[in-house]
């Protein structure tokens, strides 16, 4: 991927790190470097940019996390069926710009394009849950707060990522992208414990509103490349957007990928549709207001999100899932952000706990 | 005073005398001549309120996105139109034309809604008990309510429930997506 950078920033403590010297080495020429004691300043917001989510895409900085790279979900809560993932967070921020993407506004305050150099303390960190939970199973992914491939061209983290996970026998890797960035992929050998994901929008929803990710196609051919390659491939129709083809599209697109992708070769599906709360909805609009993507006919849910209104979107979520479940009986398709009635009504059984969905998404790749 | 500066002063004029919020105004300004002063003529014309303004630059903007057309084209729209131009007390011309931007902005939800309120209305639910959609759609709840002052009251609201139980068990399915929206 092509990165546009105005500077990047490296803190001091890691200037002659591995992962500075691969960044450093990758650069686009003429990026201004600037070392610095601290970074966390420079993730901050500058408020004097007229975009200044968009300002801090362009300002990667290489910095420590100073909190627990390891988390549940943040998309978790007591009122949804949630799928047990957890999240490791590496990175935050990405280059891509998709117009619903929710981190407008979680990362509002500080939307500098920030990567941990001390990453390898989040190995520590799955080891010490292993350790904890040595008989569960667990499926953790770089890809919430940050696209897990955008970056790779100039990290190389999946390269250490892979090894790391190749080796354990119950933690499953989720590299969720929006891009075609495999090539790191293709000489590894993942051992059963990688899957990547990809996000998949039909073609309508790619060219109004996500912005330089790799378009459908391309990602659905990515897929094939890994699956080739020995990876478990998964898909997430999240969010699902309901404009007014938008059954037509999705249909089209699930017939596209069944064309090219061998049903039996996919771990699973997760289907979501758009939910923006009204700050991200307002952050959204300001940021794309000729995106006719963000004009669909959302209402204010119960939640306190703008949802597609529900017999729509529950029609949407019915017709998609059956169009998976007739090319790929058997295959596990969840819905993400919804509640378990929701998921009742759509696939006729209550979900099972997180916990349990969660062993079963991260144990499905060695099924 | 060149047009430029006229047209705007006199929205910037009308925002003022009906106290509307300088962020809604920006936006109205922002609007090019022809569709900024179509909604000026018609908030004059039906003697908008505050809150309908408000309403209507929402909800022209919102559509104006999705259909690729100004202002001043969708207030064109044959059915509009008719609202605008036509009978009746101003008050009422007033709210029916929300209301019908309301059905543009959100056509499948209107269709929708309309179909499952005149479901609603076909049962001839006794006094006492109700069926209550929730609002906008936007969650899958059916809101069942039973009012009742004496046992008597009760037994009959409940055989009058049971009688149209399978008339809301479709009203439930349509809610969770079981017919083309």
């Amino acid at each position: 991927m092509k990165f546009e950078l105005d500077r990047v920033f490296v803190e001091e403590e890691f200037r002659d790190g591995p992962m500075a010297r691969r960044i450093l080495e990758r650069l686009p020429p003429g990026v201004p470097l600037e070392y610095v004691a601290d970074g966390r300043p420079a993730a901050m917001a500058d408020r004097s940019q007229p975009d200044s989510f968009a300002a801090g895409k362009r300002r990667l900085i290489l910095m420590r996390r100073r909190s627990p790279f390891l988390m549940a979900c943040p998309a978790g809560s007591g009122e949804f069926a949630c799928c047990g993932y957890l999240v490791l967070t590496l990175a935050s921020n990405c280059p891509m710009d998709c117009a619903y993407c929710f981190l407008q506004e979680y990362v509002a305050d500080n939307p500098g394009f920030q990567v941990y150099a001390n990453y390898a303390d989040a190995f520590d960190e799955l080891q010490a849950l292993v350790r904890k939970a040595p008989k569960r199973n667990f499926r953790v992914g770089t890809g919430e707060l940050a696209d897990s491939l955008a970056f790779d061209t100039l990290t190389g983290l999946s390269l250490e990522l892979v090894d790391f996970f190749a080796r354990q026998r119950n933690l499953t890797l989720e590299l969720k992208t929006k891009t075609d960035e495999i090539e790191n992929l293709l000489n590894l050998d993942p051992r059963g414990q990688v899957i990547v994901s990809w996000t998949l929008s039909p073609h309508a929803v790619f060219a109004s509103s996500e912005h330089r990710s790799a378009p459908p196609a391309a990602r659905i051919d990515a897929a094939r490349r890994v699956a080739d390659a020995g990876y478990g491939v998964a898909f997430h129709l999240d969010p699902v957007i309901a404009y007014p083809e938008a059954e037509r599209d999705y249909l089209q697109l699930l017939d596209h990928l069944f064309a090219v992708l061998d049903p039996s070769r996919i771990v699973f599906f997760s289907i979501g549709g758009l939910r923006l709360s009204p700050g991200l909805r307002a952050a959204a609009r300001r940021r794309f207001p000729a995106d006719p993507m963000l004009a669909g006919e959302e209402v204010l849910a119960p939640d306190g999100r703008y949802r597609t209104f529900t017999p729509l979107r529950a029609r949407l979520f019915r017709t998609l899932s059956e169009r998976i479940r007739r090319q790929a009986p058997g295959l596990a398709v969840y819905l993400c952000m919804e509640s378990s009635a929701m998921s009742e009504r759509i696939f006729g059984a209550p979900p099972p706990v997180p916990a349990v969905l969660g062993e079963r998404l991260a144990q499905a790749r060695r099924s | 005073m060149s047009e430029e500066t006229a047209y705007r002063d006199a929205i910037r004029k009308w925002a003022a005398a009906h106290h509307v919020p300088q962020n809604a105004l920006d936006r109205w300004l922002d609007w090019s001549e022809t569709d900024a002063l179509a909604l000026l003529a018609v908030a004059r014309d039906l003697r908008l309120r505050t809150g309908q303004v408000l309403s209507a630059l929402e909800m022209l903007a919102e559509i104006g996105v999705r259909e690729g057309q100004g202002a001043a084209s969708i207030l064109a729209h044959a059915e509009l139109r008719p609202i605008i131009r036509g009978g009746g007390s101003r008050p009422e011309r007033a709210r029916a034309l929300i209301d019908k931007l309301r059905e543009l902005r959100y056509p499948r939800l209107s269709r929708t809604r309309t179909k499952m309120e005149a479901a609603v209305a076909a049962m001839s639910l006794p006094p006492g008990l109700t069926v209550a959609l929730p609002k906008d759609l936007s969650s899958d709840e059916l809101m069942i309510r039973l009012t009742v002052r004496s046992a008597g009251e009760l037994d009959r609201l409940l055989a009058a429930l049971a009688a149209r139980k399978e008339k809301i068990k479709a009203l439930i399915e349509v809610l969770g997506g079981s017919d083309e929206v």
